[in-house]
């Protein structure tokens, strides 16, 4: 009789403590309505306490980029918080240079807000706008890359600089608890203000790639926002080389586009490294852009082409094929749009080879 | 064993959507803390540390990474390694601060055939936190055969 009188009072104190922490809970996590003061006051946001800075900037229809969508790894999404902002967390350490941690420069998808903040943002942020686009079409480039191209709403145009990038949202569905936003390059011809297309390769376990690959289809409606980044052609007029494989082909069609509308005649070389010719893209309109732009030349690189490939073009790696059509970079530009290793192993060869390193621009986001 | 707050929030990271489509836990429904214990376990049992074979990983993915997409030679020659990197970065799961290449790297021995798959990130996750994932998670790594597999490498024939 006396174990169950205690097992009784141990499952009725386990059952009391549980509401209490719930009641906390609610009342100690709840931060009320808490007012974000851009730039000295010259706007001023009321949002609920509890999201991160980036979620309440974004609900606020301020758009902030973020090219990982929030989950802390790109860096991209830096601010200054002059208040309000609590201590800094680990996951922002990796990102901030002492000099920015003294000048409070802060990443916003990290914090949340609690209280009152104080925070500068840049002028030409408050110009990012947010879509309701729909998926016009959805093409399969080969057999990892697709191209999406996205419908804006009618009567909505968007400009944008070639070589600048969207973030896109993706919903709730499977396994996912909330929607999540990625960013990818814009490879539209610059022209076209109705429609942003985008080339996207399937990354094994990617929440995003994922749904676009196996859920996304003809009709469906896509939030948008942009367009982000100062990835873009100098006016230099020096001749260029263009690195990227796989989907870091977007922002060269979109940057040919431009070229080719503009009659831009600058010397330039695309070196496209793939692993096999079933992994190569859109190699029709690299051979009108050819034909429309004299003085550029498409070079695709196999690294490991199959005996059924047939393939007398170049092999080996796609930086050695580089050396060899440029064997003097000094007086050149390189334009890379790839993996973080793809970049790395570029800049290592290009600056190997003489090009000085500030001519060498690539997507900041890789 | 219950799990405190810090273990349950890295545990809720580790589930399915949040960082990854299926998550790092697969069908495990141990504790994390009895999860890294075991695996942990089994390679001192072995005589090495976790972070001698994360090391080990990272070693081989930065070998691939000079390649750019090709295949090339590591460990005299023993095996060959390459990378499929797309772009972007994955964040560590447990919160260090510390973001991966989004890649994957296959080691194939010397007559071409495949030794082992990875994730940058499982090499960090081995090296740093001693994690191998959870059982039935896609990107999980057996001890046994990474221990096999640094042994084939690192060790002297004869």
């Amino acid at each position: 009789m006396t174990f169950w009188i205690a097992v009784g009072s141990l499952v009725a104190i386990c059952g009391i403590l549980a509401v209490l922490l719930v009641i906390a809970d609610r009342y100690l996590n709840n931060y009320g309505i808490c007012k974000l003061i851009i730039n000295k006051g010259a706007r001023e946001e009321e949002v609920e306490g509890g999201d991160t800075l980036l979620g309440s900037l974004n609900s606020a229809g301020v758009f902030i980029p973020s090219a990982c969508g929030g989950q802390g790894s790109c860096g991209l999404c830096k601010l200054k918080v002059h208040s309000g902002a609590p201590p800094l967390l680990p996951t922002e350490e990796p990102h901030l240079s002492k000099e920015e941690v003294a000048d409070h420069v802060r990443l916003c998808c990290q914090l949340k807000v609690h209280e009152d903040m104080e925070l500068e943002i840049p002028e030409e942020l408050f110009n990012i706008r947010e879509f309701d686009g729909t998926v016009e079409s959805l093409t399969d480039l080969n057999h990892d890359i697709k191209r999406l191209r996205i419908a804006l709403p009618e009567g909505d145009e968007l400009e944008i600089i070639p070589g600048q990038y969207i973030q896109i949202e993706t919903p709730k569905y499977k396994k996912t608890p909330e929607p999540v936003y990625r960013a990818y390059s814009i490879a539209t011809d610059p022209r076209d203000k109705t429609h942003i297309d985008l080339v996207i390769r399937l990354v094994p376990e990617g929440i995003c790639t994922t749904y676009v690959f196996e859920h996304m289809k003809d009709g469906d409606a896509i939030k948008l926002n942009g367009p982000y980044g100062d990835f873009r052609l100098t006016d230099t007029g020096k001749e260029m080389v263009f690195i990227a494989g796989g989907s870091g082909m977007a922002p060269f069609l979109s940057m040919l586009a431009h070229m080719k509308n503009e009659n831009i005649q600058r010397k330039t070389s695309y070196f496209f490294g793939a692993r096999a010719r079933r992994d190569l893209i859109c190699l029709d309109e690299m051979k009108a852009f050819e034909e429309a732009l004299p003085n550029f030349k498409f070079v695709p690189c196999l690294s490991e082409p199959m005996p059924d490939d047939n393939w007398d073009g170049e092999t080996g790696l796609v930086t050695d094929v580089v050396k060899r059509h440029c064997p003097d970079l000094s007086d050149m530009e390189a334009y890379l749009c790839g993996s973080p290793g793809m970049c790395d192993a570029s800049v290592a060869a290009l600056t190997a080879n003489g090009m000085p390193e500030e001519n060498i621009f690539f997507d900041k986001f890789a | 064993m219950k799990e405190n707050p810090a273990q349950q929030s890295i545990r809720d990271r580790l589930e399915p959507g949040l960082i990854s489509v299926e998550g790092f836990l697969g069908t495990d429904k141990r504790p994390l803390a009895d999860i890294i214990a075991a695996d942990t376990g089994e390679v001192e049992a072995a005589g090495l540390t976790v972070r001698q074979l994360g090391e080990f990983l990272e070693n081989l993915h930065q070998t691939a990474d000079a390649g750019w997409e090709g295949r090339v030679p590591a460990y005299n020659g023993k095996v060959s390694v390459r990378a499929d990197e797309t772009l972007g970065k994955i964040p560590c799961p447990f919160t260090c601060g510390a973001s991966c290449h989004k890649a994957v790297v296959g080691v194939k021995d010397a007559d071409g055939n495949d030794l082992l798959n990875f994730t940058p990130l499982a090499a960090h996750l081995i090296a740093v936190h001693g994690f191998f994932e959870g059982k039935g998670s896609p990107c999980r790594i057996e001890p046994k055969k990474l221990i096999e597999l640094y042994r084939f490498c690192t060790e002297e024939a004869g």
